[in-house]
């Protein structure tokens, strides 16, 4: 590739770079496009339509832009496009923002989810969003359950937890009531061997010895 | 006979229409009926695959495969945006 040839003139002085011919219309400000577009297509049906010549004049002598019939109608696509997808989106927000109302734990993923969801149905074809709606509703109804399921499932090992938890007091309960008994056995004992005049060394072995298991 | 649009062309208008509202994903399906619309149709879903597929090897359009809908979206890429303001 050759090299680029230095002019060695400042950039300020060079000609400004080519303007894309269909950039000219889209590059006009929001405001702009948007009464270029109700030009074309009036809201109030008493007034009557420009045609894409008028509209072209209208552009040329508000906004000193030449530009082809084919640029203009170029730029008409996009925006009725523009507009589709402008409507789209802000169905897909609000839905977005009503979802996350409806459900304050949802995950934020979960909310971009659905506001694509929204947006891909939106732009789709009638049909085609109904049943993308039902299918999302569905997965939706699907995921509810799902979600409910494993809820359960931890209440249930929950549950099964604290079971094991009361077994565990019966056993230590009942562990305590044999203690219980057997030092109530070695105090009648003790009276008993108290009663008959002392302890003889044999005996004294057997209580210490019982005193230890405990 | 209708004229051929250039591959050139559909790969333009396919960043044109993912560059519309970046922040959400496009389906295959819209993509196709969108730049249908925007060169006067005549585009077949053959000609637009081979569209995302060079804008995809060029890292300007990226996808996403959407396990609900089981569709893959579309989104442009930064490198892409770049590409269509040039």
């Amino acid at each position: 590739m050759a090299a680029k040839k230095r002019t060695g003139t400042p950039g300020w002085d060079r000609p400004a770079p080519k303007v894309r011919a269909d950039a000219k219309l889209k590059n006009l400000a929001a405001e702009d496009q948007e009464t270029l577009w109700i030009l074309l297509h009036p809201t109030d049906s008493t007034v009557p339509a420009y045609t894409l010549e008028a509209a072209m004049a209208y552009v040329l002598e508000e906004y000193d832009l030449s530009v082809a019939k084919s640029v203009f109608s170029e730029w008409h696509a996009w925006y009725a496009l523009n507009l589709r997808m402008d409507a789209a989106e802000q169905r897909a927000l609000q839905s977005k923002e009503r979802y996350a109302r409806q459900n304050p734990t949802a995950a934020l993923q979960e909310l971009e989810d659905y506001a694509q969801f929204v947006f891909t149905s939106e732009t789709l074809e009638n049909q085609d969003a109904l049943n993308f709606g039902r299918l999302k509703k569905l997965r939706l109804v699907e995921r509810t359950v799902e979600q409910k399921d494993q809820v359960i499932a931890l209440k249930e090992r929950e549950v099964a937890q604290k079971d094991e938890v009361i077994a565990q007091a019966d056993r230590k309960l009942k562990m305590l009531e044999a203690k219980a008994q057997r030092m109530d056995a070695l105090e009648a004992k003790a009276k008993e061997i108290k009663a008959a005049g002392g302890l003889s060394p044999e005996t004294l072995e057997v209580i210490e010895k019982q005193l230890k298991l405990l | 006979m209708k004229p051929t649009i250039s591959k050139a062309m559909i790969r333009r208008k396919i960043r044109e229409v993912l560059n519309i509202r970046p922040g959400f994903g496009k389906t295959e399906k819209f993509l196709l009926e969108a730049v249908n619309e925007l060169t006067g149709g005549g585009v077949s879903l053959q000609e637009l695959r081979d569209g995302l597929e060079w804008n995809h090897s060029e890292t300007y359009i990226r996808s996403k495969f959407e396990d609900e809908a089981e569709e893959t979206l579309w989104f442009i890429t930064p490198e892409g945006i770049a590409q269509q303001s040039i």
